[in-house]
């Protein structure tokens, strides 16, 4: 069944001018143009050209690969992305998406830990039942609430500078494993 | 390839287990995480049920702060079962660079070796 499917894409195909051809190949359009479409089109250049030219980068990779440069991708960072020789043991994408999900979660630590922190609050839960505190019962709750500021204020500390400095230490061991890599 | 096998020594190896383990387990404990962050909301029934003798929309609908109380308790569970995922893959990958690393220098102070004896076979 695929055989005929490609047979007939292969007849279309093979009708078409090839610089209609190239610049589908170029574009490299994975939404349009199946990957069954590609491999034939290949085939065909392969015949009428003595050299196939690049393909761009497909859309979705291209995006992905967009966000983040957007998101202060280094020199060094997008020739490591960039470069054929990659390591084997891990994955280099997948090293630059966690440093992002970490930066993403210790901020949203912050946030979370604040509101946390607000709720616990009596002056706070007193606010949110719309029945204030008087200035004499806001006097007598404060120290508890001193305490419970100072907590979630060592919460947000022993969580963020942590996370803050596994994303350093990840981009350090990957900048080093490159280094070795150029140098080797 | 076969050059990188034979330069994975047994330090390498259990280092590359360690980072195995602790991929295993980022994967099992933000799953137990999001159980946990459930169980609040299980926990808050319970409440419902044995101090109002309600259910948690009708302990809710008299109670409402404890909606934003609940939100607030489930996304403080999962976001501490994120930290933990976070830091264990980050300890998965850190080990695998360290170990990548290391392969790469003693792949440069192989060939170097080798580049010599070369030179020193040909000098000869």
């Amino acid at each position: 069944m695929s055989d005929e499917i490609r047979r007939q894409i292969y007849n279309e195909l093979n009708l078409r001018e090839t610089e209609d051809l190239l610049e589908i190949w170029r574009k490299n359009d994975r939404k349009e143009w199946s990957d069954i479409a590609f491999e034939v089109i290949r085939e065909i250049l392969s015949k009428r050209l003595d050299e196939i030219p690049p393909q761009e980068i497909p859309g979705d990779d291209q995006e992905e690969q967009e966000s983040f440069e957007d998101n202060r991708l280094e020199e060094w960072e997008v020739k490591l992305l960039d470069d054929e020789n990659q390591p084997e043991l891990y994955d280099t994408l997948e090293v630059l998406k966690l440093r992002d999900n970490i930066n993403k979660v210790a901020t949203g630590v912050i946030v979370a830990y604040v509101l946390l922190g607000l709720s616990n609050l009596q002056f706070g839960r007193a606010l949110l039942r719309g029945m204030p505190m008087s200035f004499s019962e806001t006097m007598q709750s404060l120290p508890n609430e001193i305490f419970t500021i100072l907590a979630v204020g060592l919460q947000i500390v022993l969580t963020y500078f942590p996370l803050k400095a596994l994303a350093q230490i990840l981009r350090i061991l990957m900048e080093m494993e490159f280094r070795s890599r150029k140098a080797s | 390839m076969k050059k990188q096998n034979d330069l994975f020594d047994w330090k390498h190896l259990k280092l590359w287990r360690i980072s195995f383990i602790a991929d295993f387990l980022a994967s099992l404990v933000i799953a137990a995480f999001a159980l946990l962050a459930f169980w609040e909301a299980y926990r808050y029934n319970q409440i419902a049920h044995n101090q109002f003798q309600t259910d948690l929309l009708g302990f809710f609908s008299r109670e409402p702060i404890y909606i934003l109380d609940m939100s607030l308790q489930m996304v403080r569970v999962f976001l501490q079962g994120a930290v933990y995922y976070l830091v264990l893959k980050g300890v998965a990958l850190g080990l695998n660079m360290i170990v990548e690393t290391d392969i790469n220098y003693k792949e440069k102070a192989l060939r170097k070796v080798q580049n010599e004896r070369r030179n020193s076979s040909t000098d000869l």
